[in-house]
């Protein structure tokens, strides 16, 4: 019993945990200034986007759903505003009208998955082209630039001291954790990955939440997308390539399952920093770009078959 | 009579697909001049066939209920092989058989990471799709390689007589799976494993070397679309599978193949290939913007698959009245 005690709770610990750590080992021996505060605050403004948007997604997977149209979701965001700052409109008033776009995409999202019924990843798949569409029709194929003193501001910009961008990403997380810990629509959310019959039995509609889900979703791509045209200072319509999958991984390598409404926002946290240090580090280590995106395929692609191999052993 | 009509249309696997092809082709005449022209109806049939070779494969995955998400970068990376080593000086069955080789090996890690694993299929080959992409960059160092050799090209844009050489794998392929899926005991576990995998189980069917061998099939015809679209563009680049994305599984599913699983075949690919060459081919005859093909590619997959299942819904109650 207690021999079988210790892996039990070491097989809890999602993946992304160990693998971070072994990062952090050997980053830390084989680069100069790894351990600084600087290098430390920039991997989390950098992960800032990702986390945002991975909150997002944490809700649909939950659901055994996946959101694929996020990172068009982004590229949408960031040209919408930028191209509307340009044509004069007020920054507040350019980005309502972005935000808003996405949590439009998100609202169809949930109607097409609910109403009329499509897999989930068929129906973000397509809104996807449908997105980056628009955003290089939009941004005519290239990135457009504004001078606004707002990017700054939320990139840089220290309250109580950290930057505004990651007090935007905690307040994201705590907003998810409440939806999902203390509200009917949380336990709603859980229920449907875990039980959806029981949910009809119980009389609610699995259509209200689904939709409420992806335009949650589709909330999180807004801000994760003003957080992304803050970063990079301009509107990019491809900016936001891969963070679909990005975000997909860093949940299950959070631990949370696409099977049965199990994990959480908290794990989610680890996926983000996982894909992060990872992608840091390269930098630091001054790895050539050619060699980055199939260095960071193969980890997360790795981590997620590790992670279904432990799950199929605890279910042996 | 009418109704006998009206039977075989609710019956037939293709009927969709079919209707759609038609209106498709009327609006495609009236919208463009040009569109009926010998020259063009030649370039859509080329075009056609490069789609159609690459989601043939995907036709059997689907079939499985799975998905294959990776073609078009599998495609790209075996292009880019062929053509690095083409210009290293290989003969040319030598490096086609690498090529084929490579799109097979990646059918393989797929079918391991579904069959085996149990990953869902979207998410394992979304993951390698983008290992794929990396893995292109890696072989090309970041550039582009043109002007590959003079006897490699005919493959994309050679004759035989006067039919075009892609035209004649498509159809060669066409045949082949054809055959394989509706006349070997591969082809009818491939439709059981589909429609149900518990029947399929308890008829003895191996589910995981099947699930294997559907994404394997899938990787070679990948492969063979990869060498053709690499000596079609005469180039090769990391990133030519980009515009393929989705086009290859809305290929499949305009095609009448349901994304369940189990219903559906190869012919129906080829119309939904058609289908949707035809639809790119009218946006760049009008002059819109090609930024938009993939609005309307994203358009037309949601309405194809939401048809799919309302149908099947309606036909599942049929069935039990």
């Amino acid at each position: 019993m207690s021999q079988r005690a210790l892996p039990r709770v070491l097989g809890r610990i999602p993946p992304a945990v160990w693998m971070i750590a072994v990062m952090l080992v050997f980053y830390g021996f084989n680069t100069k200034n790894y351990f600084t505060l600087s290098n430390l605050t920039s991997i989390a403004v950098q992960a800032a986007p990702l986390f945002v948007v991975s909150c997002g997604q944490t809700i649909v997977v939950l659901m055994q759903g996946t959101d694929l149209s996020l990172g068009a979701s982004l590229n949408m965001v960031t040209v919408v505003w930028i191209v509307f700052m340009q044509m004069g409109l007020p920054m507040g008033v350019a980005l309502a009208v972005a935000m808003s776009s996405a949590i439009a995409a998100g609202f169809l999202n949930g109607v097409i998955v609910a109403k009329m019924k499509l897999p989930p990843f068929i129906a973000t798949l397509g809104m996807q082209n449908i997105l980056n569409s628009i955003a290089l029709t939009i941004a005519n194929g290239s990135s457009i630039y504004h001078r606004h003193s707002i990017f700054k501001v939320v990139a840089k910009q220290a309250v109580f001291g950290m930057p505004i961008i990651l007090w935007v990403a905690v307040g994201c997380f705590l907003l998810t954790w409440v939806l999902l810990k203390r509200t009917r629509f949380g336990t709603r959310i859980i229920t449907m990955g875990g039980n959806p019959e029981a949910l009809n039995v119980a009389g609610y509609s699995n259509q209200m939440a689904t939709i409420q889900a992806f335009t949650y979703t589709g909330l999180m791509a807004a801000i994760g997308g003003f957080l992304l045209a803050c970063r990079i200072e301009s509107g990019n319509p491809i900016a936001g390539n891969g963070f679909e999958f990005n975000s997909v991984a860093a949940v299950l390598l959070g631990g949370t399952s696409m099977r049965e409404g199990r994990g959480g926002i908290v794990g989610t946290i680890f996926g983000v920093l996982l894909i992060q240090v990872l992608k840091n580090g390269l930098v630091m280590m001054s790895v050539s770009s050619i060699y980055q995106t199939a260095i960071i395929g193969f980890v997360v692609l790795f981590a997620i078959i590790l992670d279904a191999y432990i799950k199929r052993k605890q279910e042996e | 009579m009418k109704n006998k009509i009206a039977d075989y249309f609710m019956h037939s696997k293709y009927a969709y697909s079919m209707i759609v092809l038609v209106i498709v082709i009327l609006l495609a005449t009236l919208s463009s001049g040009s569109f009926l022209t010998g020259d063009n109806l030649m370039t859509v049939l080329r075009q056609t066939s490069v789609l159609f070779i690459l989601s043939s494969g995907l036709t059997a995955v689907v079939l499985t209920g799975g998905i294959d998400l990776s073609v078009n970068n599998t495609a790209a990376l075996v292009g880019c092989i062929v053509a690095q080593l083409l210009l290293l000086n290989f003969s040319i069955p030598v490096v086609i058989a690498v090529g084929l080789l490579a799109g097979l090996v990646i059918g393989i890690f797929n079918g391991m990471l579904v069959g085996i694993l149990k990953l869902p299929p979207f998410v394992a080959t979304y993951g390698t799709n983008m290992v794929v992409l990396g893995i292109s960059t890696i072989v090309m160092q970041g550039a582009v390689i043109y002007n590959l050799p003079r006897n490699f090209t005919p493959i994309g844009v050679g004759y035989v007589g006067i039919i075009p050489v892609p035209v004649i794998i498509a159809f060669a392929l066409l045949g082949l799976l054809y055959l394989l899926l509706q006349r070997t005991t591969l082809g009818r576990n491939i439709y059981m494993l589909g429609s149900n995998a518990y029947a399929a189980k308890y008829s003895a069917v191996r589910s995981v070397v099947l699930t294997i061998k559907a994404y394997a099939i899938c990787g070679l015809t990948a492969a063979i679309g990869g060498i053709v679209m690499t000596a079609r563009l005469n180039a090769a680049d990391a990133n030519m599978g980009n515009s393929y994305g989705l086009q290859i599984v809305a290929a499949v599913v305009m095609g009448g193949t349901s994304l369940l699983g189990g219903e559906g075949g190869i012919l129906g690919t080829f119309i939904g290939a058609l289908v949707l060459t035809i639809i790119v081919n009218v946006i760049n005859l009008v002059g819109i913007s090609s930024y938009l093909q993939s609005l309307a590619v994203g358009l037309v997959i949601i309405l194809m698959v939401w048809l799919d299942i309302s149908t099947r819904n309606r036909r599942k109650k049929i069935a039990r009245l």
